[in-house]
């Protein structure tokens, strides 16, 4: 799946913020390839079925059926944004 | 999206594009003096001489002129608080990067109000200039400024008051006040558009050009004219702004905006007392004095940026998180360096907006299920 991250302007700088525009929606099973870079919560109750992806070197967040990700990333983890990009690149 | 940021603008001019046509003809008509803007301004704000009411790009932009502007009013220190804006924390810096004027900071109270007796002490260690804000952009605490100002020219120091936040909000009476400078912003609580600030200038504050061009009048001058506006407005204005700003006072005056604000108020404190029992949010300093309508907030479960994108793009509740520009502030209030969601409100809100976001922050706290 083709996607386009965008360093988006935080205001504390303690991390960074990329936006991922993604080719297409977001689904469960992408959620679920997802899931083995950290733990993963969903909010089925929230108005949208929001997610979220945590481990010690950053926060994924998306909402299903949206191609956007919000992943913040701590200490700039080069490897941890590879890994993900990775897996991004591999979803047909 | 329920709009909650309006201390960082409005979420809408009152002017309507339908009527930017005709204020660029009515603009363009005049030889760009608008004096009749500056007359409506000096009324609006009990400003005794609209001639020494000055236009700029904005806040920030006027603030950084008076600053500069102000070598020779800086004595050997220049007093200010830890509630300020980087508009006028940054430009301080630099001033007194050297030490020749240096900086004082004011203690404040546990709630974020000036500490008057500590400024009563500091303001006679050799201050020549003060600036403040009149309300915080965080808290929305509104400073005791007329003590301030008093205690400033008993000892002969000049005074910058930020109204940035207040402008559109409440009535402020500039003469009654007496500070030296007002600064204000356009596009906030008065509903009109960016790219816009305004000052008014007392007798005997006569601030240095620190940025010189043409000025559509005394073109002949090697140097920036002395007299006012002039001397403190060269290049193209932002007229079309001027012109909205002109109609847009109007508009407040006709809507009643203080009765508007008083209203907001009210149904903010309502909103405020029931979040306040929230159990898995933090209300981050809300002042108990007057304040504007603003709260910060933390959660146990998110991370300040998380509840910020949570409400933003789950509950299309547009606050803003993280520092807002006051670093100072948020270290007083503890959120340092994460900073806080800080929601808000204005005068176009009603009853339904508070219900929605204070029914959304009681779904998050701990109406949901998460797998």
């Amino acid at each position: 799946m083709r996607f386009e991250p965008l360093l988006k302007e935080d205001c504390v700088g303690e991390y960074q913020v990329f936006v991922y525009t993604l080719e297409k929606a977001i689904t469960q099973a992408m959620v679920e390839r997802l899931s083995g870079l950290g733990t993963l919560q969903v909010f089925h109750d929230f108005p949208k079925p929001y997610f979220r992806l945590q481990s010690n070197h950053m926060l994924l967040k998306g909402v299903i059926q949206t191609p956007r990700l919000d992943v913040t990333f701590y200490d700039a983890a080069l490897e941890e944004k590879s890994k993900l990009e990775n897996i991004l690149a591999q979803i047909p | 999206m329920l709009y909650c940021n309006w201390a960082a603008t409005t979420p809408f001019p009152l002017v309507s594009g339908g009527s930017l046509g005709a204020i660029h003809v009515r603009t363009g008509d005049e030889n760009q003096s608008f004096t009749g803007t500056r007359e409506k301004i000096a009324r609006f704000f009990h400003f005794h001489d609209p001639r020494r009411v000055i236009f700029g790009f904005g806040v920030t932009d006027l603030l950084n002129k008076l600053l500069w502007g102000s070598r020779k009013y800086f004595g050997a220190c220049i007093l200010t608080t830890p509630l300020e804006h980087n508009s006028v924390l940054r430009p301080l810096y630099y001033i007194t990067k050297k030490g020749k004027p240096r900086r004082e900071l004011v203690r404040l109270t546990p709630e974020g109000k000036i500490d008057l007796q500590d400024f009563s002490q500091k303001i006679r260690q050799d201050v020549g200039l003060v600036v403040v804000n009149h309300a915080s952009n965080v808290t929305g605490i509104l400073q005791p400024v007329e003590q301030v100002v008093q205690l400033a020219h008993e000892v002969g120091a000049k005074v910058i008051l930020d109204c940035a936040q207040t402008a559109g909000r409440m009535d402020i009476a500039c003469d009654s006040i007496g500070a030296d400078a007002f600064v204000f912003s356009s596009h906030k609580a008065l509903m009109g558009f960016s790219g816009l600030g305004f000052a008014c200038l007392a007798e005997g504050f006569e601030p240095d050009p620190v940025f010189s061009g043409g000025t559509g009048a005394y073109s002949a001058k090697k140097e920036q004219p002395e007299q006012l506006p002039f001397r403190l407005e060269s290049g193209t204005p932002n007229y079309l702004a001027i012109g909205a700003l002109d109609e847009t006072l109007d508009r407040m005056q006709q809507m009643d905006y203080l009765a508007r604000n008083q209203r907001c108020n009210h149904l903010f404190t309502n909103f405020s007392t029931q979040v306040r029992s929230l159990s898995r949010f933090e209300v981050v300093g809300l002042p108990t004095s007057e304040h504007l309508p603003y709260l910060n907030l933390r959660s146990r479960d998110f991370s300040v940026e998380e509840l910020g994108f949570v409400l933003s793009n789950i509950f299309e509740i547009q606050g803003r998180h993280g520092l807002h520009c006051a670093p100072l502030m948020h270290q007083h209030l503890g959120s340092w360096p994460l900073g806080t969601v800080r929601l808000s409100f204005g005068i176009t809100q009603d009853e339904g907006d508070f219900e929605d976001v204070l029914s959304a922050l009681q779904k998050m706290d701990g109406g949901y299920h998460a797998f």
